[in-house]
């Protein structure tokens, strides 16, 4: 178990200041956020490639805050795998080994047990120079995990890959982790990414944590707008609300009212995901208001179509983002028709204006 | 490019005229000559020794350079490289003094060793001169590393030594047998800090840079330029060697 | 961020060692200079400056080095530029043919051009003209025009490398003259590059000693720049008056270039710094 404990480093301009974060064992964490929060600086200060301000940092309640990076025994991804050149793939996954003074014997049998669980048993010979991106993260993965550090830090694994080859890859670090039961820490930017690796996810920015969860959490209950935005919630509507008997009824500044299951009072923003309104054709009179809250007519100023689903822009007084399924995209009405949207108050979530990360769920 | 050929043309027709001056049969004679090759090997000799001492101090120094742990930080940085921006004339002068006062002198009053116009003059004046530029030289060539990898190699465990002597060395070392040939090959050509601390003792100090001043001394421009060319071969090709090393460095 | 910096370190044998050897070599530098002082009494400092030779001899290097470094710059910027576009082999043998003085031994250079222009028809012409370079002022400013422009041609060469070569192209499609392309985007950027290659040049023009003996002798009253003058008193026993005038020489080629190099940060460190690596 690794437990951050306020953690404050600055670095040139950039200042992360008393984060705290426990980190378990045998989890997937996600460090995810947008660039320049700060994640790349918390990972090289567990590493011990940055000496922290103030703080402390303990791995299986061990202080290692003064160890020096190689007393610290944490694997290390670095973003562009930084194979050492001038030795050989075998070399490289042997070079923890042998700095720990390994003997020979063991040593191999390791070496040629990471290059089973990575595949990479064609590449023993070769010379980091001439290979593929994939073939690079692989090596570099093995390099880190064949001391079995009980943690392994990986910064940006996927990011230099092409579609296919980060799916293919995640797959295989998803694998990896289960196989070795370590714990992995790894950064990224994409929410997706994230979403297919995490047991957990921690979303940061500039230099703070401002929300931690499953991927769940971070989808249904957003702390902030800014987690919001970042996990693709297309519809952020300001408004003011006031409470309500099953909630709160919100008066957005442009547009209808939305009813909402959050209780809040005063300046808000409504969160809406965009899977979860429903549009149907409004027929000829565009009956509004029948079934309950939340159902509004709407006219339909765009439709395109996405490999998962079709995205539909709607104008309610409000513009509105709105994905449909494509199985059920039949019944659709076409652009510059009124059609019939409608949200249900429960999928409506009220958070905080403006990138304030404060009372939310963590 | 007319300003370029002018300059080309004038270092060709400099070239040219000592060509003419010297002729074919006179080269070959004084080349044949037992003085040329002894001041010769004088120079190699005393230039190896100086590279090498030189080098042995600049790669550890040039290390802390380049990773900016030098103690007293950048005031400390400007003191070494003072050397390079001193002339070297004014360096040989300061060595005159230093040796002429109590801890320089003691090296010739108490342990005997001469040197002030004599040989071992010629190897502490070398070094003078090309230590500084060779920890700027090994300095350049150790920031060309990733810092990552160092990085890299101290999470697997690796402690600053040995990154040092694992990582940094091996990947550096293009960089590092080529600021050792232009080490030695200006300590080789150095003559201005040798005028003026060691002085040209004929059949002392007489490394070839000296010779040459030597000749000239007694009018015999012939064997001046004969050691001259000697001296252009070694230049053109460790400058060679040097470039194709450092251009190795550079993709490998 | 320089490699390694910051992480967390404790007393490691290696780092002392190495900071050790770095204290060491510094020491040695301050002992160098320093300890010279010793030597020269405020008595022999204030009697060397207020004498008249000494003065001369200021007077004598700062003027030759200044009409050196101007010769310098007329034919050297634009030389060093057209180097950035003469590729291939011609590129590298001229470019090499211009380093030569470099790697030659002072003395060395000092006889080439001795030899060169004490050649017959060289000398005839030159008793057309009316004046004899060696063994003259001239020469001096010969002697340092060589060396001189081997530094600075590698300066701004590197200069003119460090700017982007699209940014040309770009100009010139936006209807600029090749000429035009120059003055108002090449030029521009590679000024502080340009700065430091002229530094260099007038330093390197200060400093030469070795070639300005051997082409132009040591001559008391008519070629005693610093250096030159240098020898002449510590050949006459003068050590303390030659220190001086070492130091005057040491400060005179140290200073300008240590505070070229520094100022603010960034883009101007980015051009010169090249332009300085390149020269050494």
């Amino acid at each position: 178990m690794i437990a951050i404990e306020s953690l404050s480093v600055s670095l040139g301009r950039f200042a992360m200041r008393d984060l705290s974060l426990t980190i378990g064992d045998g989890e997937y964490l996600v460090l995810l956020g947008p660039t320049g929060t700060g994640k790349t600086v918390l990972l090289e200060s567990l590493l011990g490639l940055h000496r922290p301000d103030g703080g402390s940092i303990a791995i299986d309640g061990t202080d290692v805050t003064s160890l020096p990076p190689e007393r610290r025994n944490l694997g290390y991804v670095p973003q562009d795998a930084a194979l050492f050149p001038h030795m050989t793939v075998e070399g490289n996954l042997a070079y923890g080994l042998r700095a720990r003074r390994m003997d020979r014997a063991e040593t191999d049998a390791r070496v040629a047990d990471m290059m089973r669980l990575l595949r990479i048993g064609y590449l023993a010979g070769r010379m980091p120079h001439g290979l593929s991106a994939g073939e690079r993260q692989r090596v570099a993965l093995g390099r880190a995990l064949a001391p079995k550090p009980p943690v392994c830090l990986l910064d940006e694994p996927l990011s230099a890959l092409n579609e296919s080859l980060r799916i293919e890859l995640g797959r295989e670090l998803a694998r990896i982790q289960r196989e070795t039961r370590a714990t992995f820490v790894h950064i990224c930017h994409s929410f997706d990414e994230a979403s297919e690796l995490a047991d957990r996810v921690v979303l940061l920015c500039d230099g703070s944590v401002v929300q931690v969860g499953t991927v769940a959490d971070l989808l249904d209950r957003p702390a902030s707008e800014f987690v919001a935005r970042f996990t693709c919630t297309r519809n952020l509507l300001p408004g003011c609300a006031s409470p309500a008997p099953e909630g709160s009824v919100v008066a957005l500044d442009a547009g209808p009212r939305v009813v909402s299951s959050d209780r809040a009072e005063g300046r808000v923003v409504v969160a809406i995901r965009p899977e979860h309104v429903t549009v149907a054709d409004g027929g000829a009179d565009g009956a509004a208001g029948v079934d309950g809250p939340n159902v509004w007519p709407g006219l339909v100023v765009s439709i395109q179509v996405r490999s998962s689903c079709v995205q539909m822009e709607l104008d309610i007084g409000a513009p509105l983002i709105v994905h449909t399924p494509r199985s059920s995209a039949d019944g659709l009405p076409p652009v510059g028709a009124t059609a019939r949207v409608s949200v249900p108050p429960s999928a409506v979530r009220l958070v905080p204006e403006v990138g304030t990360a404060s009372g939310g769920t963590a | 490019m007319v300003p370029l050929a002018a300059l080309v043309g004038f270092v060709l027709f400099i070239l040219y005229a000592n060509g003419a001056y010297l002729g074919f049969s006179e080269f070959i004679h004084y080349l044949k000559h037992w003085r040329t090759w002894r001041c010769f090997g004088l120079s190699i000799a005393t230039a190896s020794i100086s590279a090498t001492i030189s080098m042995a101090v600049a790669i550890p120094v040039g290390y802390a350079l380049a990773h900016r742990r030098i103690p007293g930080g950048r005031l400390a940085e400007v003191i070494l490289d003072l050397p390079v921006m001193v002339p070297p004339a004014a360096v040989g002068m300061f060595l005159l003094g230093v040796f002429g006062i109590p801890p320089g002198q003691w090296v010739e009053t108490v342990l005997g060793l001469k040197v002030a116009h004599a040989l071992p003059g010629v190897v502490v004046a070398q070094v003078a001169v090309t230590l500084a530029f060779g920890s700027r030289v090994v300095c350049s060539a150790f920031s060309a590393v990733d810092p990552r990898l160092e990085q890299v190699s101290r999470t697997l465990g690796a402690g600053p030594g040995a990154t040092f002597s694992r990582v940094s060395v091996p990947l550096a070392g293009h960089g590092l047998m080529a600021g050792l040939l232009i080490v030695w090959a200006r300590a080789l050509a150095e003559y201005e800090a040798l005028m003026l601390f060691v002085g040209a003792v004929q059949g002392r100090t007489d490394v070839t840079p000296l010779a040459v001043y030597l000749d000239v001394a007694v009018g015999n421009l012939e064997w001046g330029i004969t050691d001259s060319a000697l001296c252009l071969a070694v230049a053109a090709l460790s400058v060679w060697a040097a470039q194709r090393l450092s251009r190795r460095a550079r993709y490998g | 961020m320089p490699p390694g910096s910051g992480s967390v370190e404790r007393a490691s044998a290696f780092w002392v060692a190495l900071r050790g050897l770095a204290l060491l070599s510094i020491a040695g530098v301050l002992w160098l200079f320093l300890s010279n002082t010793v030597l020269m009494g405020t008595g022999d400092v204030v009697r060397a400056v207020s004498s008249l030779a000494f003065w001369r001899s200021v007077y004598l290097s700062l003027t030759t080095s200044t009409v050196t470094t101007v010769v310098v710059i007329v034919f050297g910027v634009p030389a060093a530029f057209a180097l950035t576009r003469v590729g291939g082999r011609a590129g590298a043998l001229a470019d090499n043919l211009l380093a030569i003085p470099l790697v030659l031994p002072a003395s060395s250079v000092g006889l080439a051009l001795l030899v060169a222009f004490q050649w017959p028809p060289v000398l005839a012409l030159q008793d057309a003209v009316g004046f004899r370079v060696a063994y003259s002022q001239a020469g001096i400013v010969v002697a340092q025009l060589v060396l001189a422009m081997a530094v600075g041609v590698r300066a701004w060469r590197a200069a003119f490398e460090s700017v982007d070569r699209r940014q040309e192209q770009v100009a010139r499609t936006l209807g600029s003259s090749p000429a035009r392309a120059f003055f108002t985007v090449i030029l521009p950027q590679a000024r502080h590059g340009i700065a430091t290659g002229v530094v260099l040049a007038w330093t390197r023009a200060m400093a030469e000693f070795g070639a300005v003996l051997i082409l132009c002798s040591a001559i008391r009253g008519t070629t005693d720049i610093l250096p030159v003058a240098m020898l002449l008193d510590v050949n006459a026993g003068e050590t303390e008056r030659a220190l001086v005038l070492g130091f005057a020489l040491a400060v005179a080629c140290a200073a300008p270039v240590y505070l070229s190099s520094r100022g603010p940060r960034g883009e101007r460190d980015r051009t010169s710094g090249r332009a300085m690596v390149r020269a050494a």
